[in-house]
């Protein structure tokens, strides 16, 4: 009977927090894309052969054993450790920001492997790229999107018609673009530059991550605003990573200039 | 629950407050506080007394930001020791862990926690303010940052490193690689790396 206690997951630890003077409570997003959480005992003692695994932003092969209450760890072995990203302050900053956002957006016992692609390919991204700020808006917008969140950029999201390419009024709570007819009482309507606009319907069409950024420091602040505000009113509490990563980007981009 | 709910009310708050320190759970409280009321009074006023002293003596060193019953601090204080390096940890314990090793002669500098983004702790939250200004006279020639080398230690590290290059102080960090008496085939890549990156030769 113990056999069936014992199943193997493939998954990237979102967070880990320490129980005690020597365990380690794991919580990990798995390849399906459901988030699962799991005990690994006597983790942090010096000679422990799993702490150096179940670090955050590991990508893991995982032995977990069926408890009464929650799954232990009973074999770890890491996959990969994304060294040159935990290596370098600003992507580091990004990969704890859209770890958040996974932690949020992921659900226990809700399969989605759509998101745990999606948050594999861009720590993928984090890694190979140099300095790409569009990275993070296109997570941002294709989170949204594999949630089933993604904003409407083709249609008016009040009355269904077809919008022409000069409709610039959005609105987050809607979750979408609005056509010039309809001013909704309720919610607040904002206006986003064409160019903003071209930039989602290009994340909307891309299936791949951005390999380099030409935007400019007006429309990238824009396009930030709208994604971040949407995610805020969906996840419905602050991103409490986003300061630092912001604080981080900016004195990088001091130090360039 | 129900242990808590029929003992008499006195015992039932002292089982709450004991339950609100970290790893006390409600059954280690329980026990706790059945253990306390079976002490001799001297011994239950000591306890009391120590838990008040501590909070009314105890004052952060405005040098090292340590916890301290002066200030400076005994460590700050001490002409003997090297003014050259400032060893920078996370916490007071960790202070406690070097000088009982017994092989670091400089001092100290207390940060009270790491950058933590995912629960909001950002570099404003820590005694990171306090470190800039010890660096800003010539006897200072190394900083070793001493965090645990953890994913956070390491953004701490990162960070306090940026801030200190400019004024071209030698910056370094403590090594990482293969803990004593543990297994080299167990050992995840990272730290295999680290290690030989930090190899010494014999």
């Amino acid at each position: 009977m113990s056999g069936n206690r014992l199943y193997r997951v493939e998954g990237l630890v979102l967070k880990t927090s320490f129980l005690g003077d020597r365990d380690v409570l794991v919580t990990l997003i798995a390849s399906d894309g459901s988030k699962l959480t799991a005990m690994a005992w006597g983790a942090r003692k010096l000679t422990s052969r799993k702490m150096g695994h179940i670090e955050q932003l590991n990508q893991i092969d995982v032995t977990l054993y069926r408890g009464r209450n929650m799954p232990s760890i009973s074999q770890v072995q890491s996959m990969d450790n994304f060294q040159i990203l935990k290596g370098n302050l600003e992507r580091l900053s990004q990969s704890l920001y859209i770890t958040e956002l996974v932690d949020g957006f992921a659900m226990e016992a809700n399969s989605n492997p759509e998101l745990y692609t999606l948050f594999l390919d861009c720590l993928h991204a984090l890694q190979d790229s140099n300095a790409n700020h569009m990275i993070v808006p296109f997570f941002q917008f294709n989170l949204l999107s594999v949630c089933g969140h993604m904003p409407e950029l083709y249609r008016c999201v009040e009355c269904g018609h077809v919008l022409d390419s000069y409709s610039n009024r959005f609105c987050i709570e809607l979750g979408g673009l609005l056509c010039d007819n309809c001013k909704p009482e309720l919610w607040r309507v904002r206006f986003v530059n064409d160019d903003t606009i071209d930039i989602l319907r290009l994340f909307n069409s891309s299936p791949n991550f951005p390999r380099s950024s030409t935007t400019s420091e007006d429309i990238y602040r824009e396009l930030r605003s709208i994604l971040d505000k949407s995610i805020r009113y969906w996840l419905d509490k602050d991103v409490q990573s986003s300061d630092f990563m912001d604080h981080v980007g900016r004195y990088s981009r001091e130090q360039v200039v | 629950m129900n242990d808590q709910v029929s003992a008499p009310s006195p015992v039932a708050r002292l089982i709450r407050e004991l339950n609100r320190l970290p790893g006390i759970g409600i059954k280690s409280a329980q026990r706790l506080a059945y253990y306390i009321i079976r002490l001799p009074s001297e011994e239950v006023e000591g306890i009391a007394e120590s838990i008040l002293g501590v909070k009314d003596k105890i004052i952060y060193c405005s040098v090292c930001q340590n916890l301290t019953e002066v200030d400076p601090c005994e460590l700050c204080n001490d002409p003997h020791r090297n003014n050259g390096i400032i060893c920078v940890v996370e916490e007071p314990l960790d202070v406690l862990a070097i000088e009982r090793a017994g092989f670091y002669k400089g001092y100290y500098h207390v940060l009270h926690g790491v950058v933590s983004p995912m629960n909001g702790i950002g570099p404003g939250d820590l005694r990171i303010k306090e470190l800039l200004p010890r660096l800003n006279n010539d006897a200072v020639k190394e900083v070793i940052l001493g965090v645990n080398p953890t994913l956070e230690g390491d953004a701490t590290s990162m960070y306090i490193q940026r801030l200190i290059s400019p004024l071209g102080i030698k910056v370094t960090n403590l090594a990482r690689g293969l803990p004593i008496g543990g297994q080299l085939e167990y050992a995840d890549a990272v730290t295999l790396n680290r290690a030989y990156q930090g190899r010494i030769e014999l």
